[in-house]
């Protein structure tokens, strides 16, 4: 028998349905309202961002004491994402370079804020800087991450 | 032939439409709508490799043999499950044998090809100890009964998998 | 009270980027005919199997049931586990506890991983929040990347230092047939690698492999009759942090107890470990990144905080050294991901026989450490020993 490579290609397009829950739909429907909500937790008081049902260190109930957060933050970490990959969400390569990173928001001391900046200049960015979030018109918004387009550095 | 190298990712990438990101349905409760498309390359080995270009340049089905239980397994393994022996034996088992069992299926999912009723039989062919999975086409209605002949129908054109076969139809004779 | 289980089989195959001449099940067959072949047992012999998977990298779910018959699992009791990067350490550690129960004698612990099938880093991605940072975040580079920014601005370690990790990992994959990644890498090649995500460089982060690794474990009774000398494992634990990565990036802007702490002071107290560095002759340790050795090091306990980078100076941690890490080259040179937490259970178990060959360690060889690390922080450490 021939040693003729075989290869057998099968593409999987899966389409899935997610119900974010009061909590975190809470938080997405802040997004469409241009805010950036927390919620906090009755035992210890620490920040869940974004907000969560329960608190994963009393073991007790979140409920819905909701604090918005400032647009405005200091970036702790950050990365800066250069290789082209793939993206299952869109059926496409990811568009790159883009800067993600994680930001303490004013009014918001023990949780981080994960999402892009504008800057991607190595050069430019740097923990402690200060960044301001950038949110698309209202019209634009839909209640998902993008409704904030980035970070730019204030 | 000619030694063929793996495709790239990015060579399957054609075979996937993009979109954009999360489609939201409905903001009070909150419902996205999502997607999770992959390109999946498989290589299927030395005993599958065989089968399938035998479907493809010879229209043959092939089976494989246990030298220990002496088993024919069609589709053929690399492996007897209960014996734990490497199969190398290949049996010639025709393309034609008994329908086991079938199902007639009245409504498709995404993964189906569109036309309904889909028949599915479970044929044994002759020389074969397992029961051969595929769909069964030119069925009239009532023509389908456990025990009755059936043969391999093929394709046109063949690509060296398993829908080369297209179905199993009632033997004619 | 629970029964001694040692390792008595070890098998793997060699892992490469590209296994276009098998498929998934014939690979698995490869490395478990081999550990049968080691401990000189057949199938019949072994009472119940566990294997590991990521199943959304090859596109199966389920994918233990696509490869039942080749991997001896035909009609026998097991399990399947995902745990994602730690697969394999998990599933160990599901065998130890299957054969420590006195349920079953032997069992048969399969890891494996065919990184050929899809582009994995969109199938990691999946373990990401889809409504809220799944299409922003970009696989576990970032993580190292913020790992090796903080040691750096920390303790006064250079790239310099990391570029020889790598370098010493590379010389150690050279003497390992079964490695993926074999270069002969110099400092300068490490620094002038492409920056995926500063400070780490393509060269610092570990390959995408194909492999399938195999042990079998045995109580004690059937462990004296083994072939050879039996490797036990007498002590395991496991680790893993609640407010993970996963739900909103690096919640807490700095992390107060790390899942490393936590697993290693419960396992060296257990087992009268007080100075990890003389007590353990060698370390098996998965570390995705160059970058991850330091910290870790100082983690569990090798050295003080900040001095792991000088340990790498001296290059103590090679073969030839005091305190060996990684003989087998690591999860840098190798990694099929389902495999690399049994890889690295394996690479320790043939120190101890005194069968890993030319990557064997110059000291003697009496005990050892094997960890895996993965998703959520999760660790899980095995405490193996020559000795009872």
């Amino acid at each position: 028998m021939t040693a003729e490579l075989l290869e057998i290609i099968i593409p999987l397009d899966l389409t899935y349905r997610w119900s974010a829950g009061p909590h975190l739909g809470a938080f997405l429907r802040g997004l469409k309202d241009g805010k950036i909500i927390a919620n906090r937790c009755p035992g210890c008081g620490r920040l869940q961002l974004p907000p969560t049902p329960a608190c994963g260190r009393c073991h007790i109930g979140m409920g819905e004491d909701w604090v918005e957060l400032s647009h405005q933050g200091t970036v702790i970490s950050y990365s800066f994402v250069v290789d082209p990959m793939y993206d299952a969400g869109i059926g496409d390569m990811r568009p790159v370079p883009y800067t993600i990173a994680s930001i303490v928001l004013d009014g918001g001391p023990d949780v981080a804020f994960f999402h892009k900046l504008e800057e991607s200049t190595p050069e430019k960015v740097k923990a402690g800087m200060r960044v301001e979030a950038v949110f698309r018109p209202p019209q634009e918004r839909e209640g998902t991450m993008q409704d904030i387009i980035h970070f730019r550095t204030i | 032939m000619p030694d063929r190298k793996p495709s790239k990712y990015t060579d399957m990438l054609h075979l996937i439409t993009p979109s954009k990101g999360l489609n939201v349905l409905s903001l009070d409760p909150y419902v996205a709508e999502g997607r999770l498309a992959m390109p999946y390359r498989y290589f299927p080995g030395p005993i599958a490799t065989r089968f399938f270009l035998e479907l493809r340049d010879n229209q043959r089905i092939m089976g494989i043999r246990c030298p220990t239980c002496g088993i024919v397994y069609v589709p053929p393994e690399s492996t007897c499950g209960t014996c734990f022996e490497k199969l190398e034996e290949w049996v010639e088992v025709g393309n034609r044998g008994v329908l086991q069992s079938y199902t007639v299926t009245h409504y498709t999912l995404p993964v189906h090809p569109d036309h309904t009723p889909i028949i599915y039989g479970l044929v044994k062919l002759d020389g074969a100890d397992t029961g051969f999975l595929h769909f069964l086409g030119e069925v009239e209605n009532g023509a389908l009964r456990i025990g009755i002949k059936m043969e391999a129908v093929f394709r046109e054109e063949r690509v060296g998998n398993i829908l080369d076969i297209k179905y199993f139809r009632p033997a004619s004779s | 009270m629970s029964e001694r289980v040692a390792i008595i089989g070890i098998g793997q195959t060699d892992h490469r980027y590209i296994r276009s001449d098998i498929n998934h099940e014939e690979m698995i067959n490869e490395a478990v005919r081999k550990a049968l072949e080691d401990a000189d047992l057949t199938i019949r012999d072994i009472d119940t199997v566990i294997i590991d998977n990521m199943d959304l990298f090859e596109g199966h779910y389920l994918s233990d049931t696509m490869v039942v018959d080749g991997a001896g699992m035909y009609l026998k009791p097991g399990l399947k586990i995902n745990t994602g990067g730690t697969s394999g350490a998990s599933a160990v550690a599901t065998g130890w506890h299957h054969v420590a129960s006195a349920v079953f004698d032997t069992a048969l612990v399969i890891g494996w991983q065919k990184q050929d099938a899809s582009p994995s880093i969109a199938a990691l991605v999946t373990a990401r929040e889809p409504l809220y940072d799944r299409d922003m975040a970009a696989g576990a580079v970032g993580i190292f990347a913020g790992m090796g920014l903080s040691y750096m601005m920390e303790s006064g370690c250079q790239e310099e230092h990391a570029a020889l990790a790598r370098v010493i990992m590379a010389d150690n994959a050279r003497r390992n047939p079964h490695a993926h990644l074999r270069p002969d890498l110099t400092v300068d090649d490490v620094l002038k690698s492409r920056v995926l995500v500063w400070p780490v460089r393509l060269l610092h982060m570990s390959p995408t492999s194909c492999g399938a690794c195999a042990l079998i474990l045995a109580n004690e009774k059937r462990a004296k009759k083994a072939a050879k000398h039996p490797v036990w494992i007498k002590d395991l634990e496991t680790a893993h942090r609640e407010q993970s990565v996963f739900r909103g990036g690096c919640v807490e802007p700095k992390p107060a107890i790390s899942a490393i702490e936590v697993a290693s002071f419960r396992l060296y107290k257990r087992n009268g470990i007080t100075k990890p560095a003389r007590d353990i002759d060698v370390w098996e340790f998965y570390t995705p990144s160059s970058w991850a050795l330091f910290p870790w090091m100082e983690l569990f306990s090798i050295c003080d905080k900040g001095q792991a980078w000088r340990l790498v100076e001296k290059e103590a941690i090679r073969i030839e050294g005091e305190i060996p890490i990684e003989p087998s080259g690591g999860v840098v040179s190798t990694n099929p991901i389902g495999a690399s937490g049994v890889i690295r259970v394996a690479e320790a178990a043939l120190q101890l026989r005194g069968e890993a060959g030319d990557h064997q360690v110059s000291k003697k060889a009496e005990t050892a450490i094997a960890t895996a690390w993965g998703a959520a922080s999760w660790i899980v450490m095995f405490y193996l020993s020559k000795n009872l």
